[in-house]
């Protein structure tokens, strides 16, 4: 067989380097999902990327492993498998870790095509666990990743089988000693790729890549969907621990140290960004049983959560207080892994909507939703008929708890009781009473000094009395240590205060709770969406008015932030950030929009819009026809004389000439414009050159004209194939062969 | 097939091969063809392939069940995956085209050459991995003719009769007219009507998910000449006894210079005169006075009545050729006469290749029981002289064996 072959090729021991090069990056880049996942085998990981960029760097290493290590290794990987699902008590993660272990395998290995094929299968597989688990953007990026060396790395694969099977040698593996391509070096065959590397080919590849990702995308959008789901399988195989702390205890100090953390919490999107909050409280949990550790939630809470729980897509709330505090248009959330299992909210709602059917508890007479168990992917939900107001409806439960008096005093409701408990121990409760005392500054709270204006002035003795800091330094003593906390005049975060707010609220005799979760927010200006990071983590209280409500109160100084942190996250939340990483963080909520939260309702009404759309246009384009004739009938109706005649017939005389001449000229047009397209890739005077070295190049003169003839053409030829420096005169040149062209017919001719 | 069709260029066909009048694209077109592909254009998956799809609607029935979008888009990108390997197989086929050279005539037993000739008309995109399928069947030897033959038998003779290859095109053909010339060699087993197809064209290309088959068509005949044996021959004995021959005046390997004329076709390379051709700006050859020499006639008769046993037949024909062969080589070969025909007389090389054309095809008559007459002359042509004349006759089971006027001259 013989080829012709302008540019060079790689041979068939380079394409097998091409293929090990790109099989090892496929390993690395399927291995690197797995730090999305919290399965303990980020260690594990990181011993075969190792390992595999090892054997990427000598693919002459996989030929000094003994022959014994290759063939106890399927043993081996068989008995982790099983001592692995012995011993860890869930399903997936042995699994994952598991294609881990086949994937550095596969990667360190000697691959023929079965193998090959088998190395993107589990890839693919890590890749789709990780994406499903983790509802990550990173895992897109990695998919399209994974996908473009799947795609090279298979056509490469082709490439290797056409040469072995028509002649070369086939790649069989070594009993002993390395293939002959590994030997080849990685600096030679970089060269070799520069050198037959081809711009074009590498942008039409980059193009045809581009439109798999539109025509995928496409294809995501037009695919039918149907509410056949029931709750994701895989999510059940693996657990995963809050990393927030929002969980049912928050001990002192837990909320204070997801201020370090600026990883993003959750993102709100609006549909309506102008009805954005201005100073928003995200509530995930409310605790309102006391212990020495600090505030957790009661018993009765968690029995109503229990109680409420049932498997749904939606949960309607209530609307209490004024009209002019609820907001318009659906807020929809997008909850990271691992921030809690309680779901943040802003207020009261009217409904709440989940992508999917999920078990649900919500507590109605605290506003707390949360799903069954902690989820391991992104959680998404909506909210509608948002109520703002600092106050929220104190409702009684479900199903009220029996053998339980009500609260004494001014309370009605059944979740009073536990929003009422203090510290135990007498020295405890004076101290509280004495605090009360100043802060009442003589009036009798129990008739005459209302909630709102208690809290007011709890909140101004505890600023005056306490400054904000992350770091606390407790006083030593036998009492509770939020009571030596307000006795003291140490500096405390947002925790101390809402906790010492509430056992003040609580001594004073006013039922109250500590709520936690988020404060404030950046509001993204690029996306149009709050962006809520673990460093808005907060903590505030709820004081029972007595009027069926609870009004928040934040007693924290500054919002529980510092002064100019505060002032630079209002300043946010008003102008919004535009900076990179607001940029780069918008590519995610478009992820959650576009494709996460792609649903058959939203698939519905983009065929609605769409529909819309057409129809928009259609009549769009007939009204503009429409005006356009009525314009025409317009301008015919007007009075006509004999020089608006003349310019009409001579406009339309030229108009047809004009299309008459481009009609018969078409030919020449198009075979002037290929010319112009032609022009520049060679040089005109070497075309010219050459066509007339065509012409008389060849011929035979008479005996007393050849020295003439071959200086014209020794001419031509310099212009043809000289370089530029060497030229004779082109023009001269041209005319001489142009005259010995005429003569050259009149010879043949016999004249 | 006429001697004068053995140098024909075979046409251009394939995807890139120009019909004159271009058919003008259409929409509907394409896609009916996507629906309904052309005759014998095959798309079949491969094991990987399979491996594709099944894993597609693994993922995609697990997409369903769990609503997972994560899911969806992964089936999306898989979906979309196969799309681009189909569109990319399409490309690589695009303004490719091909022809198939059998370098006629081919000889029972010798090697012979096929050669497909590949040409990528695209402007920009290089063309990988095709494969060409190719097959040789004897076109007049399906097997024996009897009604007593099965069908498995009948086709267990064409399978036997049938050599099949599979080219593939290892290189990058280049764009813009990069070509590729790909050569499979052959050696038939017997003479006769050798066809030559190009059955079908196929890549895994670009990812070896489908397999591609553009049916291609693509048929030529090839004559097969008997094959040359080694036989003994008395003929230098024979002929010193008798008188001497007769005088032709033919161009023949003399030593004198008879004089310079054009070139014709079949005439040897050697004769060329390059300083004339040079000077007349034409080729001339030399042509050389005959010598007296003994010149023979070869008379086959191939009665099938004498001629029972195929083999024997067989070596007829390869006798007779080798002997013609030789005999021209020696300038001792004045004419032929087959059967019926009108004798022929052997003036150039072309002649005697036009008589192992005739050998290739060259079946038992019945006549009969007949014997044809010896001498039957045409117009243009010798009659059969009376003497030197060589026929043959069967010896014994399997031997042949020719005779001059009676006298044996040679065996095989």
């Amino acid at each position: 067989m013989s080829t012709e072959s302008k540019r060079p090729q790689l041979s068939l021991d380079e394409l097998r380097l091409l293929k090990w090069l790109l099989g090892g990056a496929l390993a690395l880049v399927s291995l690197w999902t797995v730090f999305f996942l919290d399965v303990e085998a980020l260690s594990l990981v990181s011993l075969a990327s190792l390992a595999v960029v090892a054997v990427l760097i000598w693919p002459q290493l996989p030929a000094r492993v003994p022959g014994f290590v290759r063939w106890l290794s399927v043993p081996a990987l068989i008995a982790v498998l099983v001592g692995d699902f012995y011993l860890s008590p869930e399903t997936l993660p042995p699994l994952i870790r598991l294609a881990i272990l086949l994937v550095l395998y596969r990667g360190v290995g000697y691959r023929q095509r079965r193998e090959d094929l088998q190395l993107i299968v589990l890839g693919l597989f890590l890749i789709v666990v990780a994406g499903v688990l983790t509802v990550a953007l990173g895992f897109a990026f990695l998919l399209l990743l994974f996908t473009a060396c799947a795609l090279v790395f298979l056509f490469v694969v082709t490439l290797i089988e056409t040469k072995e099977t028509g002649g070369g040698t086939a790649d069989s593996l070594p009993a002993t000693g390395a293939p002959a391509w590994t030997r080849l070096g990685w600096r030679r065959f970089f060269g070799r790729l520069a050198e037959v590397a081809d711009w074009r080919l590498l942008a039409f590849a980059g193009s045809l890549f581009a439109v798999v990702v539109v025509l995928s995308g496409v294809l995501f959008l037009i695919i039918p969907r149907f509410e056949i789901a029931t709750g994701f399988f895989l999510d059940r195989y693996i657990t995963k621990k809050s990393r927030t702390g929002f969980t049912e205890t928050i001990r002192f100090g837990d909320v204070a140290e997801l201020i370090s953390d600026e990883t993003t919490a959750l993102r709100v999107d609006f549909s309506d960004p102008a009805a954005r909050p201005g100073n928003p409280y995200w509530r995930l949990v409310v605790l309102d049983e006391y212990s020495r550790e600090g505030f957790k939630i009661s018993a009765a809470a968690k029995a109503e959560l229990l109680r409420s729980q049932r498997v749904t897509a939606y949960l309607r709330g209530r609307r209490t207080g004024s009209r002019a505090a609820g907001v318009g248009g659906q807020w929809t959330f997008y909850v990271e892994p691992g921030v809690s299992r309680f779901l943040p909210l802003p207020g009261n709602f009217e409904m709440l909507r989940l992508r999917e059917l999920l078990p649900l508890q919500s507590s109605v007479s605290r506003l707390v939703v949360a799903l069954r168990t902690e989820p391991m992917t992104m959680t998404a939900y909506r909210l509608e008929g948002v109520q703002l107001a600092g106050e929220i409806a104190d409702v009684p439960p479900a199903r009220p708890p029996t053998g339980r008096a009500a609260a004494a005093g001014r309370s009605e409701t059944s979740a009073l009781p536990q929003s009422l408990q203090l510290p135990a121990g007498a020295d405890n409760r004076e101290a509280l009473q004495r605090v009360v005392a100043e802060i009442r500054g003589g009036e009798d709270g129990a008739t005459g000094l209302p909630a709102e204006e208690f809290a007011r002035r709890a909140c101004a003795w505890l600023s005056r009395r306490h400054a904000y800091a992350l770091s606390v330094t407790l006083p030593s003593g036998d009492k509770d240590d939020i009571v030596r906390w307000v006795e003291s005049n140490q500096p405390g975060f947002c925790e101390y205060f809402a906790a010492a707010f509430t056992v003040l609220a609580r001594a004073a005799g006013y039922p109250a709770r500590v709520v936690a979760g988020f404060h404030g927010g950046t509001w993204n200006a690029v996306g149009n969406y709050y962006q809520i990071k673990n460093s808005d983590a907060h903590a505030w209280s709820e004081i029972h008015t007595g009027r069926g409500t609870w009004l928040r109160v934040d007693p924290t100084p500054g919002g529980g932030l510092a002064d100019s942190r505060a002032a630079v996250q209002t300043a946010m939340a008003r102008q919004g950030d535009r900076s990179w990483s607001a940029r780069l963080d918008s590519l995610r909520i478009m992820w959650y929009r576009r494709v996460v939260s792609f649903d058959q309702r939203t698939q519905t009404e983009m065929a609605e819009q769409l529909k819309s759309l057409t129809a928009d246009s259609g009549q769009a384009v007939r009204a503009f026809l429409d005006r356009m004739m009525a314009r025409l009938r317009a301008w015919l109706a007007g009075p006509w004389n004999w020089a608006r005649a003349g310019r009409v017939a001579g406009g339309t005389v030229l108009a047809g000439a004009f299309v008459w001449l481009i009609w018969r000229g078409r030919e020449e047009i198009r075979w002037r414009w290929s010319r112009l397209c032609q022009r520049g890739r060679v040089d005109p005077v070497r075309r010219e050159a050459g066509r007339w070295l065509a012409r008389i190049g060849h011929r035979i003169v008479p005996a007393e004209r050849q020295a003439v003839h071959a200086g014209i053409v020794t001419d031509l030829q310099r212009l043809r194939y000289g370089p530029r420096s060497s030229w004779p005169e082109p023009g001269a040149v041209f005319r001489r062969a142009r005259r010995e062209g005429g003569a050259g017919r009149c010879t043949a001719t016999g004249r | 097939m006429p001697p004068e069709a053995r140098f024909d260029t075979p046409a251009w066909h394939g995807p890139g091969a120009r019909s004159r009048r271009r058919q003008a694209f259409r929409w509907s077109a394409l896609v009916w063809s996507l629906v309904f592909p052309p005759r014998q254009h095959r798309i079949a998956p491969t094991v990987s392939g399979l491996f594709l799809i099944a894993l597609a609607l693994g993922i995609g029935t697990a997409a369903y069940n769990t609503a997972s979008n994560i899911l969806f888009l992964t089936l999306a990108l898989l979906l979309a995956c196969l799309l681009l390997s189909g569109l990319l197989s399409w490309f690589n086929f695009m303004g490719v085209r091909w022809r198939v050279r059998a370098q006629a005539p081919w000889r029972a037993g010798h090697e012979a050459l096929v050669t497909v000739e590949t040409v990528n008309g695209k402007k920009w995109l290089p063309t990988y991995g095709l494969w060409f399928d190719l097959e040789t069947r004897t076109a007049n030897r399906v097997g024996p003719d009897d009604d007593q033959v099965s069908v498995r038998e009948a086709l267990a003779a064409v399978d036997k009769a049938t050599t099949r290859v599979r080219l593939f095109l290892r290189e990058r053909m280049e764009p813009a007219g990069g070509e590729s010339r790909l050569e499979w060699v052959v050696r038939p087993s017997q003479r006769g009507v050798e066809r030559v197809e190009l059955t079908s064209v196929g890549s895994f290309f670009p990812f070896g998910f489908l397999g591609k088959n553009l049916g291609a068509n693509v048929c030529q005949q090839v004559l097969v000449w008997p094959a040359q044996v080694e036989y003994q021959c008395w003929l230098g004995t024979v002929a010193a006894g008798r008188a001497q021959g007769e005088r032709v005046p033919r161009a023949g390997a003399g030593d004198d210079l008879m004089a310079l004329r054009r070139y014709r076709t079949s005439d040897s390379h050697r004769l060329i005169h390059w300083k004339a051709s040079a000077r007349l700006q034409k080729l001339m050859v030399r042509q050389f006075s005959a010598e007296a020499h003994e010149s023979f006639w070869l008379k086959l008769e191939t009665s099938a009545a004498v001629w029972t046993r195929p083999g024997q037949f067989e070596l007829l024909c390869s006798l007779a050729a080798t002997m013609a062969e030789d005999l021209f080589a020696a300038g001792k070969l004045r004419g032929v006469k087959v059967n019926a025909q009108p004798s022929v007389t052997i003036r150039q090389v072309r002649d005697v290749e036009a008589f192992l054309d005739e050998l290739a095809r060259l079946e038992p008559v019945d006549d009969g029981g007949r014997t044809p007459p010896s001498a039957i002359s045409d117009s243009g042509v010798a009659p059969l002289p009376s003497r030197n004349i060589i026929t043959f006759a069967p010896e014994g089971a399997c031997g042949v064996a020719a005779y001059v006027d009676g006298v044996k001259t040679a065996a095989a």
